[in-house]
């Protein structure tokens, strides 16, 4: 049996309408951005922000004017979710490009998507000059797709029965709590609780480095946004290294881990059940990934013999390696010595941490753990089966927020999911190589993209090839969505194109 | 009952997603700053070949190997301990307590040229190389928005992994020179955008306000 999507204009307009209620919350937090912008006399900047909220706001009431659609199901939730991760960045990108630093829209949408995807990647011009206002809309988007567009819009919409829909099609599994909207207001509600906390401490930590206290603030909540919804940018073009700080480190190593966290398991800790932390399936499949990564980062750096002490080598190792395996991407060296400073062995591992990420319904891409330990307690299964006797009956258990044993059909979906990844960084990987890169080069950068990281060694670029970039660009829309509620926008294309005369 | 998809209702409706794309993007262009010409008095330096120090006409016999910031961290090993010269704008923040401070100095070409939004010129990314400043040298004007920051020709040696910055990438600078002292600078006119703006955000205001009637009439059946 083949199941095919048969969208009508009543599917239609409901799904025009649940996009364009994400493209009105991205307007509303354009203004944000765009006030502060007035306030520093950022003309053109500020203008752009609000061409931009004005242009969404446009849009979302022509949509509201459509016909009224049917009740909202979950395939309508699903396609809609995937139209608005392809919509919305070019929303976003409208004020990148009024700026000026982005030779094409093109240019301006890769930097979008990166934002929104947390990917984290860029090819701005001239960073380093551009208008606060606009430095805190790339990081705003980050915030804003790291907890997520459709998320932000469930929490002041209802759904309906497509709310679900909507929820999963944006890559998240666990309903926390009993419905999707409290789900997503206790999101939100952990979210700026970390903000408070994590806005402080690097202001803390970034006045004791020198900063001016309003300089401070600034890059706090720039990188606040990019470490805790692990996105990567950051306000100057040399990363973190900037800084030159180690509390500045610590603190966004803290944060990234937290970001790194599925938030299911957030409010399990936040109810006082720390032992589902050692419990958990996913935080043992992350223990045991950060050993053996690390384990190489360090070999790797110290056969090279980069660093001269023990603490350097810990320091910069340490950084990298959560920066990568929590798909934050900020660096403390500048990416281009990965590939000439650092050997082999640790940009290796770093390839591998980017791919596995960190766990499911987190802000994190790449695998996930859950999928990497699913695969895994089923490869156990089969080997036990194998030297079992015919009739034995195998129950694989684990324990992910509660006691559960090893379905097949979720195991199955596993593999399906982490095979598409590793299907997505190759082909990624064979477009670079096309374009003359070398294969480490082109694997690294292709699964930074995929895996939404954002350490790059170099092959991002204004200059890149925009075959390259649109691949880039697809890479991190898929990878972000997780592949299926893109496949279900292209089956519904498909049959808009296809359909009866 | 559903009906099935019609190519008639569907094809229309992707150009119309289509279309509005192509005029937001077309839009974004229009209203982009105008590019103007840069200043042909300012030589950018010239790369060198694979990590060779890089050349610059105004250099004398004897000076210093001058070295840009895109070699020394292409080539670390080259330059590892020797002592560099470094030409390029000091940016953002001087960081760090004590009587030593850090500066990032850029020398691309937004350093040799001026602040894109001087310009409009899209000239790449930034690139640069971490400073540790000499005891007490201070600098003035930082580059950053609407500052095109002083110009400064450091001497100082060169480490891959500075033991100093726990392991990155900088110059320790014996000496510091302020070649242009730096300043604000006047940014490319708006143009059409503050009118455009205003006009779109009559519009939204428009389109909302049928919206919210719609709304009442609804409500009121």
């Amino acid at each position: 049996m083949t199941i095919v999507f048969r969208p009508d204009r009543h599917d239609l307009s409901t799904i025009a309408r649940l996009v364009a209620r994400v493209l009105l919350v991205i307007s509303l937090a354009m203004l944000i951005p765009a006030a502060l912008g007035l306030l520093r006399g950022e003309a053109r900047a500020a203008l752009g922000l609000l061409l931009g909220a004005g242009l969404g706001a446009t849009l979302a009431g022509l949509a509201e004017l459509l016909p009224p659609g049917r009740e909202v199901r979950w395939a309508d939730g699903m396609v809609a979710s995937g139209a608005a991760w392809v919509l919305a960045p070019v929303l976003c990108a409208v004020p990148l490009h009024v700026s000026g630093h982005f030779p094409t829209f093109l240019h301006a949408y890769f930097d979008a998507m990166s934002g929104l995807t947390c990917a984290g990647l860029s090819v701005m011009n001239d960073l380093d000059h551009a208008p606060d206002s606009l430095n805190l809309w790339r990081h705003l988007m980050q915030f804003l797709g790291g907890q997520g567009i459709v998320l932000l819009v469930l929490t002041f919409f209802k759904g309906g029965g497509g709310a679900v829909g909507m929820y999963a099609g944006e890559a998240r599994e666990d309903k926390i709590l009993p419905n999707v909207r409290r789900t997503a207001r206790f999101i939100w509600n952990a979210s700026l609780v970390y903000f408070a906390i994590g806005t402080v401490a690097l202001t803390l930590a970034l006045v004791g480095d020198g900063l001016r206290p309003g300089a401070a603030v600034f890059h706090a909540v720039n990188l606040f946004f990019a470490a805790f919804d692990t996105g990567g940018f950051s306000p100057r073009s040399a990363s973190v290294g900037y800084y030159h700080s180690a509390a500045v480190e610590g603190v966004l190593i803290v944060l990234m881990v937290a970001g790194a966290l599925s938030f299911a398991l957030h409010l399990q800790l936040w109810r006082g059940r720390g032992r589902e932390l050692l419990r958990n399936l996913e935080t043992r499949v992350l223990a045991i990934t950060m050993g053996l990564f690390g384990t190489m980062v360090f070999a790797g750096l110290v056969a090279e013999g980069v660093h001269e002490g023990f603490v350097d080598t810990w320091r910069r190792g340490l950084f990298q390696l959560v920066s990568a395996h929590s798909g934050a991407g900020f660096s403390s060296v500048p990416g281009t010595m990965f590939a000439t400073a650092w050997g082999v062995l640790a940009p290796g591992a770093l390839i591998l941490a980017m791919t596995v990420g960190g766990m499911s319904g987190s802000t994190t891409g790449g695998i996930k753990a859950i999928r990497i330990g699913l695969v895994g307690k089923l490869t156990g299964r089969m080997a036990s089966r194998a030297v079992s006797p015919p009739d034995a009956h195998l129950v694989s258990r684990y324990h992910h927020l509660r006691p559960q044993s090893v379905d097949l059909q979720a195991a199955a979906a596993a593999t399906m999911v982490l095979l598409l990844f590793l299907a997505l960084y190759m082909s990624g990987t064979v477009v670079g190589l096309f374009y003359g890169y070398g294969f480490e080069e082109a694997l690294f950068e292709s699964t930074s993209a995929a895996a939404g990281v954002g350490l790059s060694v170099g092959i991002t670029s204004p200059q890149m090839e925009s075959p390259l970039m649109v691949t880039y660009i697809a890479e991190m829309y898929l990878g972000r969505l997780e592949f299926i509620s893109a496949f279900a926008l292209l089956g519904y294309v498909n049959a808009m194109v296809r359909g009866r005369r | 009952m559903r009906s099935n998809p019609s190519r008639w209702l569907g094809i229309p409706v992707l150009l119309g997603v289509a279309l509005t794309v192509l005029g937001l993007a077309t839009l974004a262009q229009v209203l982009r700053p105008a590019t103007t010409d840069l200043d042909p008095s300012q030589t950018p330096l010239q790369m060198g070949l694979a990590c060779e120090a890089d050349e610059d006409p105004r250099d004398q016999p004897g000076d210093v190997p001058l070295v840009r910031s895109v070699t020394l961290v292409t080539c670390p090993d080259a330059f590892d301990g020797m002592v560099v010269r470094v030409r390029g704008e000091a940016i953002g923040d001087l960081v760090g307590r004590g009587e030593r401070r850090w500066v990032l100095v850029n020398d691309d070409e937004y350093a040799t040229y001026g602040p894109l939004e001087l310009h409009g010129q899209s000239r790449g990314t930034n690139t640069g190389i971490a400073v540790l400043l000499p005891e007490g040298q201070h600098v003035p004007n930082l580059g950053g928005p609407g500052t095109w920051g002083s110009r400064l020709e450091v001497v100082g040696t060169f480490r891959r992994a500075a033991v100093e910055d726990q392991g990155g990438p900088a110059v320790l600078a014996d000496a510091v020179t302020v070649t242009a002292p730096g300043g604000q600078f006047e940014a490319q006119p708006l143009g059409g955008l503050v009118w455009v703006t205003i006009a779109v955000a009559l519009g939204a205001a428009a389109v909302w306000a049928a919206v919210l009637h719609r709304r009442r009439v609804l409500y009121r059946r």
